[in-house]
């Protein structure tokens, strides 16, 4: 009955095209390379949606590495890497350097520097953990790579993701997603890396110091903030303008009271389309065959070496300054591991540790000024690696 | 959007400059006819697209007069690239196309490029003895100190950099000076140190200066005594708000069932601007309650 099928090569001719559509299939493209990433984009968005670690960033950053490692045959333009791709247009925000730089705008819009502007010597202990930036760039060097690479490395230190992707798609564009995957993957983790560094460094007593409650900061300082804070460190490093320059203006708009329109859409409605552009695409440039290398290995650990290097610096420094404060006017070392850009996370780990020593003594607002200081400090540092080496 | 690209490449053109001539060519570079004619080349040494259409190439004579070449507006190819290059072979020709000037360089002694208007100089190349060696150009280069120079050049280079050594990237070349990483480390950390203590310095005097009533003191007191219960202080008026809000909500939480929620005091003002100004009908003005 169905013999006309098979007749006249009719039926070699479905049998063709079945064969062709395999090949065009994910199951007969797959590698295990594909597979182990998919792995990697379901961990995280077991530990962002189960664990709720950052769920903002691991949610589009997991999702993405599942879209960037469904494999298929190249040259169909839809691989995030290929010409003309819908994906490679996004991409364009990532490559360029775009979406970091409006991100800032809106974490400007959303930051509230009272509590650095209320005890600026605070600002000290967000350079300070930028130690774990040089940190990691040195091993880095060490370890072979170049310059350029090594210094967007090192940025992971930094704990800021927009940072990293800017410096690195400026300096190292083919680390690019190892880096923003690292950076992104350690500011998650800020809760597990944190806590023991801190318990490990400080004593009993230090850990329940009280701090003096922040002054009442008046409007026309948090006004003067943005923009006395902008041509200072935009005059002393220019290549930091992208990053400062937005961060700065998104302040301004929150705190001049005149922009309250704008300062909410940079906060709210742009940020979260940046964010999930951002995450999104960085999440799928992590396709197998360029994500899996040694080099991204080595990326991983000396990104977990820099988060740990900037949350002893930034700790062991309060220490120091403490031998220089009165009695009344120490600074609790718990509030060191907030110099690191992590914003507000690294903040939050400082008054739960705090908590766990002392349950009235809240550091919240103490820690928010290093934590602040360190987008700035972060900011700064990657300018001037950007100009060094860029 | 027109006056926009205007203003733009207006801006860009000074950037474009005379960047190689070869005056004498016997054996060298040839036009697209087959002849070898001295040529001038022009760089973009900006990092935005400028159209070089509508100016004028120039050379003045030994006896002092000068000749202008109307370089064509409506061509597209005279729109250069950031760091990109163009030819103009110097033929004294109007009939060989938009890359032919009017002139030659045989009597020149100076070579201008001049803005649209046909006056402002944007940059000039005096042709000196050496520039007139046979097949030899002349031309900008950068010396070791990285400097830009002006002279012979050691090859001709026509639609191409000047620089015809391999450069190393300034990142190796840094690596090279500093393989530890040290330098970098103590550097970069005292920069990122002094723009935030420069940040805690500037702030601390704006703050001490802001705070200072400097000898306005007595007058403050005064007014302060005639008003005594509009002049609190702003942290104390936010506790009260904060208690007087903290108190009405526990009254709320009695009338209705749990529920999650945080409370936030949102400051309500009325600000004008012609922007949500009624007046203007374009949008309400927020915020009303």
């Amino acid at each position: 009955m169905f013999d006309f099928l098979f007749s006249g090569g009719f039926g070699s001719f479905i049998v063709e095209n079945l064969q062709q559509f395999w090949s065009f299939t994910g199951i007969h493209n797959a590698t295990s390379g594909h597979l182990i990433m998919i792995g990697f984009g379901l961990l995280f968005l077991y530990l962002g949606i189960a664990k709720k670690f950052e769920p903002m960033l691991l949610v589009p950053i997991g999702f993405g590495i599942l879209i960037g490692n469904i494999p298929f045959s190249p040259g169909m333009q839809i691989g995030i890497y290929e010409n003309g791709s819908v994906l490679n247009y996004l991409y364009f925000g990532v490559v360029q350097g775009v979406y970091p730089p409006l991100i800032f705008l809106g974490i400007g819009a959303m930051t509230d520097f009272s509590a650095l502007l209320s005890n600026p010597k605070l600002m000290t202990i967000g350079a300070a953990a930028q130690f774990g930036i040089f940190g990691a760039y040195i091993a880095a060097l060490a370890l072979g790579f170049t310059a350029a690479e090594a210094g967007a490395i090192g940025i992971i230190g930094g704990a800021d993701g927009p940072t990293a992707i800017f410096l690195s798609s400026k300096l190292a564009p083919d680390l690019m997603g190892a880096i923003a995957v690292s950076a992104y993957s350690y500011m998650a983790l800020v809760p597990v890396i944190q806590p023991p560094i801190m318990k490990l460094l400080t004593t009993q007593k230090e850990r329940t110091i009280r701090m003096r409650p922040p002054r009442a900061v008046t409007q026309r300082e948090k006004i003067l903030f943005p923009i006395i804070g902008l041509l200072l460190t935009c005059f002393l490093v220019p290549s930091g303008l992208p990053l400062l320059g937005m961060l700065f203006f998104g302040n301004l708009l929150k705190e001049s009271g005149v922009t309250k329109r704008l300062a909410n859409t940079a906060s709210n409605q742009l940020m979260d389309i940046v964010t999930i552009l951002l995450g999104v695409t960085v999440g799928a440039s992590t396709q197998a065959t360029t994500f899996l290398t040694p080099k991204s290995i080595m990326i991983f650990g000396l990104g977990a070496a820099s988060f740990i290097v900037a949350t002893t610096t930034g700790v062991l420094f309060v220490k120091f300054l403490n031998l220089f404060l009165k009695e009344g006017n120490k600074i609790n070392p718990l509030i060191g591991n907030a110099g690191v850009s992590a914003v507000p996370d690294a903040a939050r780990i400082s008054q739960e540790v705090g908590l766990h020593y002392d349950r009235s003594n809240y550091l919240l607002m103490h820690a928010m000024g290093p934590n602040v200081a360190g987008v700035i400090g972060s900011a700064v540092a990657a300018g001037l690696l950007l100009g060094f080496l860029g | 959007m027109l006056v926009g690209a205007n203003t733009l490449s207006a801006q860009g053109i000074n950037n474009v400059k005379i960047n190689e001539i070869l005056v004498v060519n016997q054996n060298n570079y040839v036009d697209d006819y087959g002849n070898h004619e001295s040529w001038i080349e022009l760089m973009n040494t900006g990092y935005e697209n400028v159209n070089i259409g509508g100016c004028y190439l120039g050379v003045v004579l030994k006896d002092g007069s000068e000749v202008k070449y109307y370089i064509p507006s409506r061509d597209n190819r005279m729109k250069l690239s950031p760091l990109s290059y163009v030819v103009f072979f110097c033929e004294g020709t109007d009939t060989k196309g938009a890359f032919h000037t009017s002139f030659t360089l045989d009597n020149a002694e100076k070579i201008i490029f001049y803005n649209a208007n046909g006056r402002d100089v944007i940059d000039e190349m005096v042709i000196t003895a050496e520039a007139r060696t046979p097949d030899v150009s002349y031309g900008r280069s950068t010396n070791a100190e990285g400097d830009t120079v002006i002279g012979v050049l050691s090859s001709t280079t026509p639609n191409a950099s000047n620089e015809n050594s391999i450069t190393t990237p300034r990142h190796e070349v840094f690596r090279q000076r500093d393989k530890s990483g040290i330098v970098m480390t103590l550097t970069a950390m005292s920069v990122v140190f002094s723009a935030l203590l420069l940040i805690f310095f500037v702030l601390k005097i704006f703050t001490y200066v802001m705070n200072n009533d400097f000898g306005k003191e007595k007058k403050a007191a005064a007014a302060t005594a005639a008003a005594p219960a509009a002049k609190k202080a702003t942290m104390e008026n936010e506790e009260v708000v904060a208690a007087i809000a903290t108190a009405l909500d526990f009254y709320r939480r009695d009338l209705h069932d749990r529920e999650d929620m945080v409370i936030t005091i949102q400051h309500v003002g009325r600000r004008y601007s012609p922007w949500s100004s009624k007046i203007h009908g374009l949008t309400a003005l927020p915020n009303k309650k």
